[in-house]
């Protein structure tokens, strides 16, 4: 490893001792001191806003120990962002993000036997001292595996072995999440291996997966609202057929039938995996799904989470209707006011300025982690940042689209703002990463 | 290094490539938000402030109708009814019943009920009574969203006495609107009730309070206290209508007595009466369907042939006209011939001669027939109309029909068949095509009693809001004056005098009191006759006219003379009490 000179306010610090590292004499670990810039600031700052906007509405609304739950993970979840940021990245790859990765697969694992229920889905492991989600730390690790992976595999990122590695190791975790259930997680996981299949710049891949979910979707939407009725999929059918038929008799294409026999099949395959998965989907999740399509359906329950959103951030206005005031969260009508639809409480109070600040710092904090993935001296600093600015504005994204009314309700935290321990403990640790990343890349 | 690396150029236009992506989500949520919360924000801002603004209404008192005894008739008291904001579960009822006690089914009827009507509170328990209250009360915060409140109801003590005056309540048709209504409200839909339903029904108030989304009542952010309504003075003696009421053991009919001086109505009765409170309860339909229709106020909305009393008008015609000699007789010999056809007296056997005097007290049909042919069937529309039948002047309950007066052109109009001398001879009696209501009768008495003035009938004294200002007295007021010549009323008098006295009408020949009477039987083609009786005190009791008439009772002498009688001495007993105590006040 090259030795650098000092940036501006550059000091000389020396590298935390790895964990498994024993004395150290391998690979990049060996170098024991490194010149380390100062932190980001302009990271630092947009973290701690939205920590202290999130933290001062949580305050109104929670008290006693859910209160000094959240300060306690505020705490840890700083001293991981300084810990980390401290700490040589490289540590957490190699063998290591393995042994991390299958202790997160083995916590989720342990939460699926053991978990506690909330909600309906078995998402949450109490260890006696503490309860946690292990689909967060998962994230975190499952990021650490592929970040190590695909800088190993990167000469090979366009070969479909490196893809079906790729999505084994997301799929695994994704699964897990999927049954708890908690479809917003698991969906995350899939994201990630969407931001790799971005990278490769394999966009066949890319284009059969978006072809596949969509019409993996609309299927879905289908065969929630009309349980049994086959009328239109068997009219897709019948239609698919002609226009093949069509297009081969006008085309003459050489050898009928193979080309548009295989489309004709996968469309069906995928119009029958939809009616399949909307049987095996719990009874709410199908709701979600309907009531996302059509707000006005069920104007009582899952719709009504979609509507009375709506009217919380439309009642702010421009100003607000200023802190604690705001009559839609704080007398109830919104669900998951300071969890889920914190964006919509924000929005009530603090009006289209408060809405505006977040999604300013929002765009400011993660502008900066893709440019510290630009910057980052190695590959896997740069995917590293990558991956970990994907996971985040993905939630960010659903999140705030879900509070707007233009996403359907996936149960997805908004990160640093929202009330969840554990998220704000990864996440404050993967922003401890991105500062590390930054700490030493170049300038 | 990574920099170096041929892959770096690939990942840093993947990463540009990613930032667009980002930059165009980011631009959406700014666009979406500000759509929302700018350029939306009003309508989001009214639907928020009906989430967690409810407005109560606060249903205003009405006001207490009195008679002229200042008896009320009807009034109101403060019933407490639980309401919930918001529906209640299955799990809170089944709470509330243990406390309640009272049947499951109950309340969901009312719950349904008030959903069905839109109201903001819905009615869970209705008209909760101390026993039930206290019990309610002292628990009513493990019920989130309900409260009791206080609801006026409407209670009639005289119950069917005074049923048709009154009127009853229940709420408004769909397409009609009242602009001091509100929903849920209860308005008069028929009698007094409906007439003076404007100053009774007070103003309602209200209330606006911050709910939380379970509907419980965070804070009152502005509320308006109720006015209650003005109090209605009837000119009805509560006593005299008992009295009437009672003399017709439930048998149809109805009576109507009043002040030919003034046109106060002193009572209004009409038979069958109907429990008003059943309105409020929701039972009617017994009185709906009943074929005795009692909702029908008899004494405006009936019409009945007169039969013999309409005798005053052919008297007082063929009088004035100056078509018969007092003195001069015709012979009755039961049987009255004109053309080819015969036409009958009551008594079989005839009355024998008879001039005026006797045909009149003894109601002999014949002498009446010479009468009717003498005068015409012209003249006799001509007197009817003149002497106040098909004025149609009472405007206190709603629903007056007007007389039907028969007159050769009327014929000629109506039935398309030329006016016979046999339509006159049937006229004179107070038979054919003519059709008078009681309280057109009772106005042609007056105007006899009278002499030739008829006052407006009125039955709404004065109109005193809860605060004790005036909003409306009435005034006597003429409504028509006719001429005629004074002989005739004072023959017509002596005449309906010696009905009292010898003829007909002696079951009202009470010593000391000078009565004038008629009675009259008319014939109808829906079964037995009509019996009236027709009267007017004189001297001391000249402030009392009084119209009888029973349905389907047979001559009027037996089946209204006792009713009548029976009024009468009630009066009489008011008016000799009335006087003593003036004379004690003059002396004190």
């Amino acid at each position: 490893m090259e030795t650098r000179k000092a940036g501006v306010g550059g000091r000389k610090i020396p590298l935390c001792i790895p964990p498994f590292s024993k004395g150290g004499n391998r690979g990049d670990l060996r170098i024991k001191n490194v010149e380390m810039k100062n932190f980001n600031l302009k990271i630092i700052l947009s973290v701690f806003f939205l920590l202290g906007f999130g933290s001062s509405e949580i305050v109104s609304f929670v008290s006693g120990r859910a209160l000094y739950n959240h300060f306690v993970a505020l705490i840890i979840g700083v001293l991981f962002l300084f810990v980390f940021s401290d700490t040589r990245y490289r540590v957490f790859l190699r063998f290591r993000a393995h042994i991390l990765y299958l202790l997160g697969i083995g916590l989720l694992i342990l939460t699926l036997l053991w978990g506690k229920e909330i909600n309906f889905s078995r998402s949450w492991l109490d260890i006696r001292i503490i309860t946690f989600q292990p689909s967060e730390i998962a994230k975190f690790t499952t990021i650490l595996l592929l970040t190590h992976y695909v800088s190993k595999n990167y000469a090979t990122r366009q070969s479909f072995k490196t893809i079906v590695g790729i999505g084994f190791i997301s799929l695994l975790p994704f699964v897990l999440v999927f049954i708890q259930p908690d479809l917003g997680s698991s969906i995350v996981f899939l994201a990630i291996s969407l931001a790799f299949l971005v990278l490769s710049q394999n966009t066949r891949p890319l284009l059969i997966l978006f072809f596949v979910g969509f019409a993996l979707f609309f299927s879905l939407i289908y065969f929630c609202f009309h349980c049994f009725s086959f009328k239109i999929p068997v009219l897709i059918f019948v239609l698919c057929g002609i226009l093949f038929g069509v297009f081969e008799f006008i085309f003459k294409v050489k050898k009928p039938y193979i080309p548009s026999l295989f489309l004709f099949l996968s469309l069906n395959v995928i119009v029958f995996t939809g009616f399949g998965i909307s049987k095996m989907l719990k009874p709410y999740q199908k709701n979600r799904i309907m009531n996302f399509i059509n707000p006005q359906r069920d104007p009582l329950n899952s719709g009504y989470q979609i509507s009375q959103s709506l009217i919380t951030i439309g009642s702010g206005k421009l100003f607000g209707k200023g802190y604690l005031k705001g009559t839609q969260a704080r007398l109830g009508f919104l669900p998951g006011k300071y969890t889920d639809f914190l964006f919509a409480t924000i929005c009530e109070e603090f009006g289209f300025v408060g809405a505006f600040l977040i999604l300013i710092a929002y765009f400011i904090l993660y502008m900066e982690i893709l440019k510290i993935s630009q910057r980052a001296v190695d590959r896997e600093g740069s995917i590293l940042c990558f991956l970990i600015f994907s996971v985040l504005s993905f939630q960010t994204i659903l999140n705030i689209g879900m509070n707007l009314g233009v996403l359907p309700i996936t149960g997805l935290p908004l990160p640093f703002v929202s009330y969840g321990g554990t998220a704000v403990v990864v996440y404050l640790s993967m922003i401890g990463v991105v500062l590390n990343v930054n700490r030493v890349a170049k300038e | 290094m990574w920099y170096k690396d041929r892959g770096f150029e690939a990942f840093l236009n993947r990463v540009k490539f990613v930032k667009v992506v980002f930059l165009v989500f980011w631009v959406f949520l700014f666009l979406r938000t500000f759509q929302i919360q700018v350029l939306r924000g009003f309508k989001f801002q009214k639907k928020s402030e009906g989430n967690y603004l409810k407005k109560f209404i606060i249903p205003p008192s009405r006001g207490i109708i009195f008679s002229k005894d200042n008896k009320i008739v009807a009034g109101t008291y403060i019933s407490y009814n639980l309401v919930s904001q918001s529906r209640p579960d299955e799990q809170n009822l089944k709470k509330l019943l243990k406390i309640l006690k009272r049947p499951a089914r109950e309340l969901r009827r009312n719950i349904l009920m008030s959903l069905a009507r839109g109201e903001v509170l819905i009615t869970v328990a209705k008209d909760l009574k101390g026993k039930e209250l206290i019990p309610v009360a002292a628990r009513l915060d493990e019920f989130e969203g309900m409260r009791i409140v206080k609801a006026p109801k409407r209670f009639y003590p005289f119950g069917k006495i005074f049923s048709h005056i009154t009127g009853y309540l229940g709420p408004l048709p769909k397409e009609k609107k009242l602009p001091y209504s509100y929903k849920g409200a209860l308005h008069g839909i028929s009698g007094i009730e409906k007439t003076c339903d404007r100053y009774l029904f007070g103003i309602p108030g209200g209330e606006v309070v911050e709910v939380n989304s379970r509907g419980k009542v965070i804070s009152v952010k502005g509320s308006l206290k109720p006015r209650t309504g003005s109090n209605v003075y009837l000119t009805i003696y509560s006593n005299l209508q008992k009295i009437a009421f009672e003399a017709f053991e439930g048998r149809k009919g109805c009576a109507i007595a009043l002040n030919p001086q003034t046109g106060e109505i002193y009572l209004m009765v009409s038979s069958p009466g109907f429990n008003p409170e059943l309105f409020l309860e929701g039972k009617v339909k017994d009185l709906i369907t009943s074929r005795e229709y009692p909702l029908i106020n008899r004494c405006i909305q009936m019409k009945y042939p007169p039969g013999s009393t309409f005798k005053i008008v052919t008297s007082a015609c063929a009088l004035n006209e100056n078509l018969i000699d007092l003195n001069e007789k015709f012979f009755c010999n039961g049987v009255f011939h004109y053309g080819n056809k015969d036409f009958a007296c009551w008594k079989e056997k005839g009355h024998g001669d008879v001039d005026f005097f006797k045909g009149f007290s003894q109601s002999c049909n014949v002498y009446f027939y010479n009468l009717g042919l003498k005068a015409g069937g012209k003249k006799l529309a001509e007197y009817a109309k003149k002497m106040g039948l098909s004025l149609t002047v009472f405007k206190d309950i709603e629903g007056e029909l007007s007389a039907t007066i028969p007159s050769p052109s009327w014929k000629k109009k109506e039935k398309k068949y030329p006016w016979l001398p046999g339509d006159s001879i049937n006229m004179a009696i107070g038979q054919g095509y003519l059709w008078v209501t009681p309280i057109e009768m009772a106005l042609l008495v007056s105007g006899v009693a009278n002499n030739g003035v008829i006052m407006r009938p009125y039955l709404i004294e004065k109109i005193v809001s809860s605060e004790g200002k005036l909003e409306y007295q009435a005034i006597p007021k003429v409504v028509k004056e006719y001429s005629l010549n004074p002989r005739t009323f004072s023959i017509l008098k002596e005449a309906m005098r010696k009905v009292v006295l010898s003829g007909t009408g002696q079951i009202l020949n009470i010593p000391d009191v000078i009565i004038y009477g008629k009675t009259g039987t008319a014939q109808n083609p829906n079964g037995e006759d009509h019996g009236w009786f027709v009267s007017f005190g004189g001297e001391e009791f000249s402030q009392f006219s009084l119209v009888v008439v029973v349905e389907h009772g047979g001559m009027g002498s037996t089946s209204a003379g006792p009713i009548s009688r029976k009024i009468w001495q009630k009066y009489i007993k008011l008016k000799k009490s009335d006087m003593e105590t003036r004379k004690k006040e003059d002396r004190g």
